[in-house]
């Protein structure tokens, strides 16, 4: 048996790298990567409370689908803006991508 | 008929509306609507006569009231009575204005403000006939302003000329002075009998008015306690003595003859001057509240008496014919308060009736001469009986009604005033004989250095007047006449619809009557002697009666007393009141304003830089502030999120571990 | 302390995956973070499998690495020069991301993590995909349908945000 706490500190750890990765990343397409990262992390925990609070109706398992296919739209349509982004720019970089500057 | 009373106020008040708003558009310039108006009032008045007269001459009882201002427990009503005496005032107001409607026409033609006059007319001939039906005191004191306003805006008709603005000032100031006194007597009953309605005011004067003392001090007199009545019908009698010129505030009435002559003759010779002897007989029972002897009685006879002979002395001196007629009409305003004085109610109605024709007529026919001539002075005049016959012969008929020679009108009245005088207050009498022969002798003398002799003015081209001028002169001559054969001893018509307590009518003396006209012929033979036959010069005259000339030609220096005793004093306290207003008000005025200056410059100054530092502070510190913080706003949507993750972190630490 | 095989395939494949984590956040070249990304995805798939969540471990499998990785290396190939790969990896401001990042962590670690909660039970459901697909029909029906509206829209979307310009 896996005591509940070991995939919740797992997805701390994966949304902790994730979260820097976000936080500190100049590529559009490298953030990206972090927040599908980060996504995972909350996947992981939606499995482990399934199995922990509802192991019979896997609610949880049900949740992590959903995230799953908001997560593949949400990747689409990022994607989909860093292309527009680097048809305008010819680069991908975040940092110049500052359009909401005071 | 009686029920179509309202309509004879209410048409001319329409009427003067209509010309003021139409004036030149309607017929004749406004005049014929006008006299329309009159002619269907005067026309309702006959008809009123007529029936009570087919009823056994019983004087009408008509009233109409409504509710007019519910204050409380104290309802005023406001309506219209009529009845003898209203009956006797409505006949003389309609027919005398129409009258001076009709002459007017020919009088102010061409007249750039034709239709304004006849407005104005209109207005007067309204509040006056108002004034006569009036059911209460107020209704009568607002009417009693009215025919005053009406008469400030006819004496300053011709405005352009200074004398005129100046008269029609002087009127209405004047006046307004008398005015004061009326209404504090208005107040004094009302105050006491909670009503202003003539019949509940006459209720209350034997048992309250009467009885009710007040005690008060009066200046060279001392403290007095006088019953409420009396106190009230003497202020009341202030008004009457404004608006009926009576000694000292006459004054007005001869420079109001700077006015348009029609206007002398309806308004200051027959009727509104004749309203102060109407209130004093509409308030009668007030001022007779116990007996021939009562105190405001005797007031209004001395007034009267000293009115008529003082007037009657600057009549003998003036040179101005309407002046002279003017004083005239002082004079007999005088007689007839006397006649009311001395008891004589219906003898100084009578007076007022017969008055009202003849002293009209006298105006109208100065008028016609001042038409003819261009000139009111009459040593410009002289031998105009030729030239202008009909207005002539009108004039000596008024002329000898006014001296009251028997059988004109002004003899009947004049005697039963005398009558009344020599029954109850004897010395009255020798005053009215006295007056008499002054009537008589400044009345010849106006006849014969008017109409008779030479022309003594050779530029002066008199003409007759048109027909629409003398037809009035005409009718009020013949008034002259007749007039005073409605109260003959033996037909008593007048004392029946005008009798104050039904009294009965003195018994006719001879001896009166004769001593009367004696009077009369002597101050006619007099003028004669003096001015037609030259037996004695007038500069004779005038050289052995110097210092009586001088008063009298300076009006008894009333002008100037009360300049000196009313205006003056005036003055000072304004001057008081100005230096006053000027130095002490205006110095506190100006240094609260000062103060609230200097309070003002220091809380700008603290403002500006204490509140407004604050201010400024507050807003650097927020763009310092701001500027901090928008070196957060990168716009780079990674910051963003790392602040909102420290944030958290903030947040939790916060929460958790503090 | 008993280690069973579930647990220790656990632990080999969390960090496994925490590995490939960390090398997508700090590959210097794209092609190859994207790459990792793949492989982390895969170690998450098979910490499924360890938690008896098989069908979520599939679709993980299918969707994540077979779709959102491949599309990843899409747009790495369609925007990024891979072979003179030049540019700076991380922001200046990780100096800062970094404490935040670890906060942040510590913080869940602690919270979520030292929860006491409720140990796993072991007659689970078994038939996973059985009961997901029935609670997706039932239970969660219209939050389903929901979902493949969005994700049309999401497609719509990246469709006209991608095209090309008509010049």
């Amino acid at each position: 048996m896996i005591p509940t706490w070991w995939p919740v500190a797992l997805s701390a750890l994966l949304f902790g790298i994730g979260l820097f990765g976000l936080l500190s990343r100049r590529n559009a397409i490298a953030i990206l990567m972090c927040i599908e990262l980060m996504l995972n992390a909350a996947n992981i925990n939606l499995v482990a409370f399934s199995r922990a609070v509802t192991p019979q109706m896997l609610t949880g398992q049900v949740f992590a689908i959903f995230v799953m296919a908001i997560a593949a739209a949400e990747a689409a349509v990022g994607l989909a803006i860093v292309i527009a982004l680097y048809r305008n720019r010819e680069r991908i970089v975040v940092d110049e991508v500052d359009l909401l500057r005071w | 008929m009686l029920e179509l009373t309202p309509l004879i106020p209410a048409l001319p008040l329409a009427g003067s509306a209509l010309i003021a708003c139409f004036g030149g558009r309607l017929p004749g310039q406004g005049s014929y609507p006008a006299i329309a108006t009159l002619a269907a009032g005067w026309l309702i008045a006959l008809g009123i006569l007529g029936q009570t007269l087919a009823h056994g001459a019983h004087p009408p009882h008509w009233e109409r009231s409504i509710v007019w201002a519910p204050t409380g427990d104290t309802v005023l009503r406001m309506g219209l009575a009529l009845d003898g005496l209203g009956l006797a005032m409505l006949l003389v107001v309609t027919t005398v204005s129409l009258l001076v409607h009709i002459y007017s026409v020919g009088y102010m033609h061409g007249d750039p403000r034709y239709p304004r006059f006849f407005s104005f007319l209109q207005l007067f001939s309204a509040s006056m006939l108002m004034l006569v039906l009036a059911d209460n005191l107020l209704l009568l004191y607002i009417s009693w302003e009215l025919v005053g306003l009406s008469s400030y805006l006819l004496i300053g008709f011709w405005f352009q000329k200074p004398e005129a603005m100046r008269a029609a000032k002087k009127a209405f100031i004047v006046t307004r002075l008398g005015d004061i006194g009326l209404f504090l007597g208005l107040l004094t009953l009302f105050n006491a009998v909670g009503s202003v309605a003539f019949q509940d005011i006459f209720a209350a004067v034997d048992a309250q008015l009467a009885t009710t003392t007040v005690s008060f001090a009066l200046p060279l007199i001392g403290k007095v306690v006088w019953p409420l009545a009396a106190v009230a019908a003497i202020l009341i009698f202030f008004g009457a003595m404004g608006k009926s010129a009576q000694f000292p505030l006459h004054v007005w009435l001869p420079d109001a003859m700077e006015g348009p002559t029609p206007v002398s003759a309806l308004i200051h010779a027959a009727t509104m001057v004749a309203a102060g002897v109407y209130l004093v007989a509409r308030m009668y029972p007030v001022f007779h509240y116990t007996d021939h002897g009562s105190l405001a009685l005797t007031f209004v006879a001395g007034v009267g008496a000293v009115t008529a002979l003082m007037a009657a002395t600057i009549g003998l001196v003036m040179n101005d014919i309407k002046r002279v007629l003017a004083y005239s009409t002082v004079s007999q305003l005088g007689y007839m308060m006397m006649g009311l004085g001395v008891g004589g109610y219906t003898a100084g109605m009578f007076h007022l009736f017969t008055h009202a024709f003849f002293k009209a007529g006298l105006f109208l026919g100065s008028g016609s001469v001042i038409h003819g001539t261009g000139t009111q002075d009459i040593r410009e005049m002289g031998g105009l009986a030729r030239r202008m016959p009909q207005t002539y012969w009108t004039f000596v008929l008024a002329t000898a009604a006014l001296a009251g020679i028997f059988p004109f009108a002004g003899f009947w009245s004049k005697d039963e005033i005398l009558l009344d005088a020599w029954l109850n207050m004897r010395w009255v009498f020798y005053v009215g004989l006295a007056g008499g022969v002054l009537t008589a002798f400044y009345m010849g003398r106006l006849v014969i250095k008017t109409f008779l002799g030479e022309p003594r003015q050779p530029d002066i081209h008199a003409h007759e007047s048109p027909a629409v001028m003398t037809t009035p002169l005409w009718i009020l001559g013949f008034l002259s006449i007749t007039a005073g054969l409605i109260n003959t001893p033996w037909n008593p018509v007048f004392h029946h619809y005008v009798s104050f307590a039904q009294a009965e009518a003195p018994p006719f003396s001879l001896a009166i009557a004769a001593a009367g006209t004696a009077a009369a012929i002597l101050g006619l033979a007099g003028a004669l002697a003096v001015y037609r036959w030259e037996l004695v010069s007038a500069s004779t005259l005038r050289r052995m009666f110097r210092p009586l000339y001088v008063l009298f030609s300076n009006k008894w220096y009333v002008d100037e007393i009360l300049y000196a005793l009313l205006v003056k004093p005036l003055f000072s306290v304004c001057r008081a009141a100005f230096a006053f207003d000027r130095w002490i008000v205006d110095g506190l005025v100006n240094l609260v304003g000062w103060t609230g200056l200097v309070l003002s410059r220091i809380q700008g100054w603290l403002d500006r830089w204490v509140v407004d530092g604050l201010v400024n502070a507050v807003g650097y510190a927020v763009r310092g502030a701001g500027w901090l913080l928008t070196r957060l706003q990168t716009g780079l949507a990674q910051t963003n999120v790392l602040l909102a993750f420290a944030g958290l972190v903030a947040l939790v630490w916060l929460l958790v571990y503090r | 302390m008993n280690v069973t095989w579930e647990q220790a395939a656990f632990l080999a494949f969390g960090a496994l995956t925490l590995s490939a984590a960390l090398l997508v956040v700090f590959s210097r070249n794209l092609f190859h973070a994207a790459l990792w990304l793949a492989a982390t995805f895969t170690g998450v798939a098979c910490i499924y499998v360890t938690l008896h969540a098989e069908f979520v471990a599939m679709s993980q499998m299918i969707v994540y690495v077979g779709a959102v990785a491949v599309l990843m290396l899409f747009a790495v190939f369609l925007t990024e020069d891979v072979v003179g790969q030049k540019s700076r990896r991380l922001r200046s401001a990780w100096v800062l991301a970094l404490p935040v990042a670890v906060a942040v962590c510590a913080i869940l670690l602690r919270w979520f993590s030292g929860y006491p909660w409720k140990p796993p039970v072991s007659d689970h459901a078994t038939d996973t995909a059985g009961v997901i697909g029935i609670a997706f029909i039932q239970r969660y029906l219209f939050a389903f349908e929901l979902t493949s509206v969005i994700l049309l829209t999401a497609l719509i979307g990246a469709i006209l945000l991608a095209r090309e310009e008509k010049a």
